[in-house]
């Protein structure tokens, strides 16, 4: 097992990157308990991961990596989410999403579209808010970058659509 | 609304500090156990070889030391058994292992899982065939071994009962019990895991589609 200095270190940058960690973890899991769970489970795998990290890549690609491979590829917490949007309704219930309709309601907006895209969609987009340039994004996911300019151009379009139908409220059932 | 504009909205909405944990919550964090479900299947693994030994030791000590010494051949089986188990266990261990592993591209990671899961499923599927066979072969042991019945019945050798028939009954179990033990472990495949092999081919193809 890693030694007592590494441990200390791998807490603080861990605590120093929390944040983006539950942007993960809001992005994928819908109730708080889930959440919790899935940051607890992020944080084992980056730690069982720690040694093996030789900083041949930046430390937050190889974090958004691990976070998004666990929140992935596990599946388990995603058995209740919608998936595509389509004809179906907007859930009930999403991230918070009653502390950020008090705060603002384009965060709902923002947090329902999200919610209809599919779990490869979310990684794209959460990057892609996130400033990553199209190479960085490469770098994590795996997909070429042109492929990747596709993808976005056409998750442009859905957000576009879906958060206009959240303000209008069109999209309930 | 454009992507774009939601930027600074996305960074106001992810930015709270009371979800803050502190050095020490984390800490914490890293003595729990993972409960991831490759992790689950490992320690599940490891449950699975802690049970056949307990099953298949007593067994051996019973056949090896009782019925005074004369069937000792079952037991020499058994440990044969226990000793295709251990193999069994380290190569699936194994497959597991590289199944941990979290740190390459997300697609990368994917496709390796699919790959991975796909090859421990028909090796548990494999694996498991033995058990019929091995179960005859211990049948058949004790056909030769122990005194036929006092009233001949069809698995015995008798002037009633020809060479061919005997040989063709035993087949036929063995047959069935293959069969059977072999659509009842794909059955049991596909429901465990049935669901997450589509779930990851889906993510793999929409990764894939341009």
């Amino acid at each position: 097992m890693q030694s007592i200095v590494s441990q200390d270190e791998f807490v603080k940058l861990v605590y120093q990157h929390q944040s983006m960690l539950y942007k993960v973890c809001s992005l994928y899991c819908a109730s708080a308990q889930d959440r919790q769970d899935l940051f607890q489970e992020i944080v084992i795998q980056l730690w069982k991961s720690y040694p093996k990290f030789r900083g041949e890549s930046k430390f937050s690609t190889w974090l958004y990596r691990i976070a998004l491979n666990t929140a992935i590829s596990d599946l388990r917490k995603q058995k209740n989410q919608p998936t595509v949007p389509g004809s179906e309704s907007f859930p009930e219930e999403i991230p918070e999403v009653q502390y950020y309709r008090e705060k603002d309601e384009q965060i709902h907006q923002l947090y329902t579209a999200i919610n209809h895209l599919t779990e490869v969609e979310k990684a794209l987009v959460m990057l892609y808010l996130e400033d990553k340039t199209y190479h960085e994004m490469e770098e994590i996911l795996g997909i070429h970058e042109n492929n990747l300019r596709v993808k976005m151009n056409r998750i442009k379009e859905k957000i576009r659509k879906l958060t206009k139908e959240a303000a209008y409220g069109t999209g309930h059932a | 609304m454009e992507l774009d504009t939601l930027k600074y909205i996305w960074k106001q909405a992810t930015e709270n500090p009371a979800r803050q944990q502190s050095n020490e919550q984390i800490l914490e964090i890293l003595k729990k156990k993972s409960m991831r479900p490759v992790a689950k299947m490992k320690r599940n693994l490891l449950y699975e070889l802690i049970f056949a030994v307990l099953l298949y030791a007593p067994l051996f000590a019973y056949y090896f030391f009782g019925f005074e010494g004369k069937l000792t051949e079952p037991a020499w089986l058994l440990i044969i058994i226990l000793g295709i188990f251990l193999v069994y266990y380290y190569r699936k261990n194994k497959l597991l292992d590289s199944m941990l592993v979290a740190d390459s591209q997300i697609k990368v990671q994917l496709e390796m899982q699919l790959l991975t899961l796909e090859k421990y499923l028909r090796f548990y599927l494999m694996a498991r065939i033995l058990i019929p066979v091995s179960t005859l072969f211990l049948g058949a042991v004790m056909y030769w071994k122990l005194p036929p019945p006092a009233k001949p019945n069809l698995f015995y050798l008798s002037p009633e009962n020809p060479l061919w028939q005997v040989v063709l009954l035993w087949l036929g179990i063995l047959g069935v019990l293959t069969v059977l033990v072999y659509f009842a472990d794909r059955w049991y495949v596909h429901r465990v895991y049935g669901r997450h092999i589509r779930k990851l081919r889906q993510l793999i193809a929409e990764m894939n589609e341009s």
